[in-house]
């Protein structure tokens, strides 16, 4: 109910009143007093350029909800200022999207108060100039929450920001996230540029053919690229021939074919998780995958952002995890070779047909006639691994082995790991062993050793043909470039809390705290993201606030992702109204939330014949409106990490139904889904509130009124008597709008009967 | 038949009183101060509740109207200071002179609540100063008007409508529960019927529509010596010619509002 100065209300409710209309028009730097009259009150000059008040602002609604106004504003066009007309100084100094105050002010004789005893009716916005003609014009008015709606509320990723983005992160707007949230997709904002070969390469080349060197995103004009396996730095890039110049091949160097991907190797890759400083990222997920914590570094204020950042090497090493594709297995030969044996046992052939590839030779050990255990030792060395880090290293050995007499003989790698390859009371004449070591490190010596007792018969205990190790890889370069980006920027997702609270609590009362409430992310939204005041905030907040942290265990709570619940703040608002059984409006200039409950409202005034003008109108809801099974779908799977898209990507579903509906009408399903929610009390409870009033028809009336109702606002209940509908005569009704018409101090009211149950 | 007659001389006392020019429109007005937001072209926009403001106040704040290096100057024999002003209890001096240097005072007063119109010897000259003596704060003047007197040859007949224009609206329940509301205040309400005119006075009036455009407002004394801000309502109707060459016209003031 609007609150009047108490030395107003007599001054309305009486038989004769003197309403006096007068705006505060905001401009930057100043404000316009302007009324139909000039006067002065309140220690400002108010000066009529305005025209017949009550008139021109014909048909303001008390802006509940999301619906616009009709209404537009008639000024005087005359001399303002320097200016020979008004018009003049508004097309200097533009009115539209500006926002006003409007004030009544109830006189007694004709006289100015000396207190201020206004009362701010609503905060409108301006639209377009109209009707411009030589005395007068008109601006029109809009609602203030139609006004905030055309306000930015998200930013798009782009090539100016972020010039390294993946292109499917472009043009996507950054998360703004709401609560506690997990999987959170985050977007890949830092991952290099890829091209294609534009034509064949071979192993010596020193320039590097692309299809493309800056689209979509520009190779540096020096730096490391890969293709295949290799990683070559370039000194140079031509942009009109589409190259990268001053190649240095490696130790890698491969004949490639035209159409091969290439790719920017860069030294750290990241990925945006929210355009918002969160307040915690606890989890993050590469592919599903978790991500231990020392492999990726989180900025919670990356310039105001929140930022998940990857080392190449870990980014690299994670493409395995995922395992899009087919593999690459590439071999690694042995440089170098060497064998040593403990004296006083047989030998043949030498070390370097470890290393000759010819699986025919090697060499290995016998027991001679003498006593003893004896050791031999085959060792290979490699160069250093000159390319990326491998999903899998494998050493392979051909070898044979004969370990069948005594206790304690063995035949094993003991470098770089120790994996036994052949145990005591075995016997095998030519094996090729693949041995998987735990790291993905590729050794730069690989050792074998075998074991035995001499004192056993004379037979060959050991023998190596060769050895050399085999490293697996994603095959991240099959596919073209469209295939590579994927692979190259896996989906990356955490799971963390959104909004924080400043350090003084302003949302929450608790400095720091997440902001989660219901009635907190409204406020944070129209304050900390939308730019309006704090004073805006009306008091219904707070009680909408404590309602929703009582009304189930552990209170209502949003979480979720901004830009799925709408791309405006009006979508946005709206879907968190038809998730929290609520509803945002906008009366007496400042925002009000109201939460619809169950128990019996109280009556702000009792209506009858001697305030109804004409015969009130009734009606009810349609029938096509009749639902009587609720189905909410909730808990939305962000990410689609969970697989749920397939089956309309949200991970909890509840049903709320009214078996008495059901059996008059049979089942009226109605399904919807809750982007905000994650808690299943809350959509049960929020749904049922749908079910209570879409099981059966509603009654509606259409009221109108003289000025006696001007203190109800929109969502007030009043009682109705000298109702033509016995049965209805002294029940209560809700106010769903009133629409004032000023120029007979009259208000038209629609209102919807109060259901108990 | 006599006392009839004896009772219309007793209401023809008063004379109809115009103040419709305002000498300082067609000059040039210079003020010791201007505060942008209130400009001095309000001094004469004829509208009584946009005020000028000065930014300052020193002693005197003078207001001063050049009206041109060739004459012939206008007759001027009244000011009009508008309502609304914050000037009450100062000391004005309304002065003329031909050199912008050697002023004569042509009025001297103590202003005082609401309309102030003072009279003196009737003068032609190129310059004219209102000086506000002292003034404590800022001055506020909603008009000022530097004027000349006119009055009709033949005043209006009996049977002029005297009275107010009220501005309420009348609502009603379905119960017959009545509500009214008033907007803005009520405003002098004068229709005049005038008869039996020679051509001069009908030439005086048509003067007078002249002056005013048809649309700017305008002081007037009323035969019951009431002076208030007034307009026109609607353009004046057509004279109606009357036996013997003489005119009736029957036309409508009312009072403006601030």
């Amino acid at each position: 109910m609007k609150s009047f100065p108490a030395a107003q209300i007599p001054l309305i409710e009486r038989p004769h009143a003197e309403p006096l209309y007068f705006a505060h028009i905001y401009l930057p730097g100043e404000t316009l007093y302007f009324s139909d009259r000039n006067f002065k009150f309140n220690g400002h000059d108010y000066e009529a350029y305005l025209l017949d008040i009550p008139k021109t602002l014909h048909s303001i609604n008390q802006n509940g909800g999301y619906l616009n106004i009709s209404a537009s504003l008639a000024f005087r066009n005359i001399a303002f200022r320097s200016y020979a007309k008004l018009i003049d100084f508004f097309i200097a100094n533009p009115i539209t999207r500006r926002e006003m105050d409007l004030f009544v002010l109830y006189l007694d004789n004709g006289q100015i108060p000396g207190a201020d005893v206004s009362t701010k009716l609503h905060r409108l916005g301006f639209g377009e100039i109209g009707d411009i003609a030589s005395e007068t014009f008109t601006v029109a008015l809009s609602s203030l929450l139609h006004l905030i709606d055309r306000k930015k509320l998200f930013t798009q990723i782009n090539r100016t920001n972020w010039p390294n983005a993946a292109p499917d992160a472009i043009g996507k707007y950054e998360n703004l996230i709401v609560g506690s949230l997990r999987r959170i997709p985050c977007h890949p904002v830092i991952v290099g540029a890829v091209s294609t070969l534009y034509q064949d390469m071979s192993a010596i080349a020193s320039e590097i053919y692309l299809s493309d060197v800056d689209y979509p995103v520009a190779f540096p004009s020096s730096g490391t690229v890969q293709i295949g396996l290799e990683q070559i730095t370039y000194t140079g890039k031509d942009s009109v021939n589409k190259k990268l110049t001053g190649c240095t091949r490696g130790l890698l160097a491969r004949v490639y074919k035209r159409g091969e991907p290439v790719w920017e190797i860069k030294s750290s890759y990241k990925y945006l998780a929210a355009g918002q400083s969160m307040k915690s990222i606890s989890d993050v997920y590469i592919a599903g995958v978790r991500v231990a914590p020392g492999d990726r570094t989180v900025n919670l204020n990356d310039g105001g952002k929140s930022t998940i950042t990857f080392t190449s090497k870990t980014l690299l090493a994670n493409q395995g995890a995922h395992a899009h594709g087919s593999k690459i297995f590439e071999p690694w030969y042995p440089t170098g070779a060497s064998w040593t044996y403990d004296a006083g046992q047989g030998a043949w052939g030498v070390a370097a047909n470890l290393k000759d590839r010819i699986e025919g030779t090697g060499c290995g050990q016998g027991i001679t006639g003498s006593s003893g255990e004896k050791n031999a030792y085959y060792t290979v060395t490699f160069p250093s691994w000159p390319g990326p880090i491998p999903s899998a290293v494998y050493v392979h050995v051909i070898c044979y082995w004969d370990l069948g007499f005594l206790a304690g003989e063995f035949f094993k790698m003991t470098a770089p790991e120790t994996i036994l390859i052949g145990i005591q009371g075995s016997y095998v004449s030519t094996y090729m062993a693949k041995l998987k070591l735990s790291g993905t490190s590729v050794p730069t010596t690989v050792t074998l050793q075998s074991h035995c007792d001499m004192g056993s018969p004379v037979r060959i205990i050991t023998g190596v043909y060769e050895i050399w190790i085999e490293l697996e890889f994603d095959n991240i370069a099959s596919g073209g470039e469209n295939s590579i980006w994927s692979k190259l920027a896996p989906l990356v997702a955490c799971d963390g809390d959104g909004f924080q609270d400043d350090g003084s609590g302003t949302y929450t009362g608790v400095a720091n705290a997440l902001i989660e409430n219901s009635s907190d992310v409204r406020r944070y939204l129209l304050v900390g993201r939308l730019g309006r005041s704090m004073s805006e905030i009306g008091d219904s907040f707070a009680a909408a606030r404590t309602t929703y942290a009582g009304r189930i265990s552990g209170g209502y709570k949003f979480a979720g992702i901004l830009s799925y619940l709408g791309q405006t703040p009006e979508e946005i608002f709206r879907k968190l109204d038809e998730q929290s059984r609520s509803q945002i409006r906008e009366d007496g200039g400042k925002f009000e939330l109201t939460f619809h409950g169950d128990s019996e409202p109280s009556s702000a005034m009792t209506i009858d014949n001697t305030i109804y003008i004409e015969d009130p109108k009734f009606s009810q809801t349609s029938m096509v409106d009749i639902k009587n099974l609720i189905r909410v779908a909730f808990d939305f799977d962000y990410s689609g990490l969970m697989d749920s898209r397939k089956f309309g990507g949200y991970l909890q579903q509840k049903e709320v139904s009214n078996s008495a509906s059901i059996t008059k009408y049979g089942e009226l399903p109605e399904d919807t889904a809750f982007a905000a929610v994650k808690i299943l009390a809350m959509a049960e409870d929020v749904a049922n509130w749908s079910l209570l009033q879409k099981k059966d028809v509603v009654p509606l009336v259409s009221l109108p009124c003289n000025r006696m109702v001007r203190k109800l606002e929109r969502g007030d209940y009043f009682v109705l008597n000298d109702c033509p509908i016995a049965v209805w005569e002294g029940l209560k009704w809700k106010i769903l709008g009133i629409k004032e018409i000023p120029e007979r101090q009259a208000f038209y009211i629609d209102a919807i009967q109060w259901v108990s149950s | 038949m006599n006392i009839v007659a004896v009772v219309v001389e007793s209401v023809a006392t008063y004379q109809l009183k115009l103040y419709y020019q305002n000498y300082l429109e067609s000059g040039t007005v210079t003020v010791t101060s201007e505060n942008s937001s209130y400009p001095k072209y309000r001094l004469h926009d004829r509208a009584q509740g946009f005020l000028f403001k000065g930014s300052s106040h020193p002693d005197p704040f003078q207001i001063k109207a050049d009206l041109g290096a060739s004459g012939p100057y206008p007759v001027i024999d009244t000011i009009i200071l508008g309502k609304n002003h914050n000037l009450i209890g100062l000391t004005l001096i309304l002065a003329y002179s031909d050199n912008d240097a050697d002023y004569t005072t042509a009025k001297l007063w103590i202003a005082t609540a609401g309309i102030n119109r003072q009279s003196f010897t009737q003068a032609q000259h190129r310059y004219w100063r209102l000086s506000i003596v002292a003034p404590p704060s800022d001055p506020e003047i909603s008009e000022l008007f530097l004027t000349k007197l006119f009055s009709f040859e033949r005043n209006p007949n009996l049977g002029y409508g005297y009275g107010k224009q009220k501005n309420v609206t009348r609502l009603e329940s379905k119960a017959g529960y009545a509500q009214k509301t008033k907007w803005g205040g009520t405003r002098n309400r004068r229709i005049y019927h005038l008869t039996k005119m020679e051509d001069l006075q009908r030439i005086d009036i048509e003067t007078f529509e002249d002056g005013i455009d048809s649309i700017k407002n305008f002081y007037i004394e009323d035969l019951e010596g009431n002076l208030f801000f007034a307009e026109l309502p609607e353009t004046l109707p057509n004279f109606v010619a009357e036996p013997m060459g003489r005119w009736g016209l029957d036309f409508t003031i009312q009072e403006v509002l601030d």
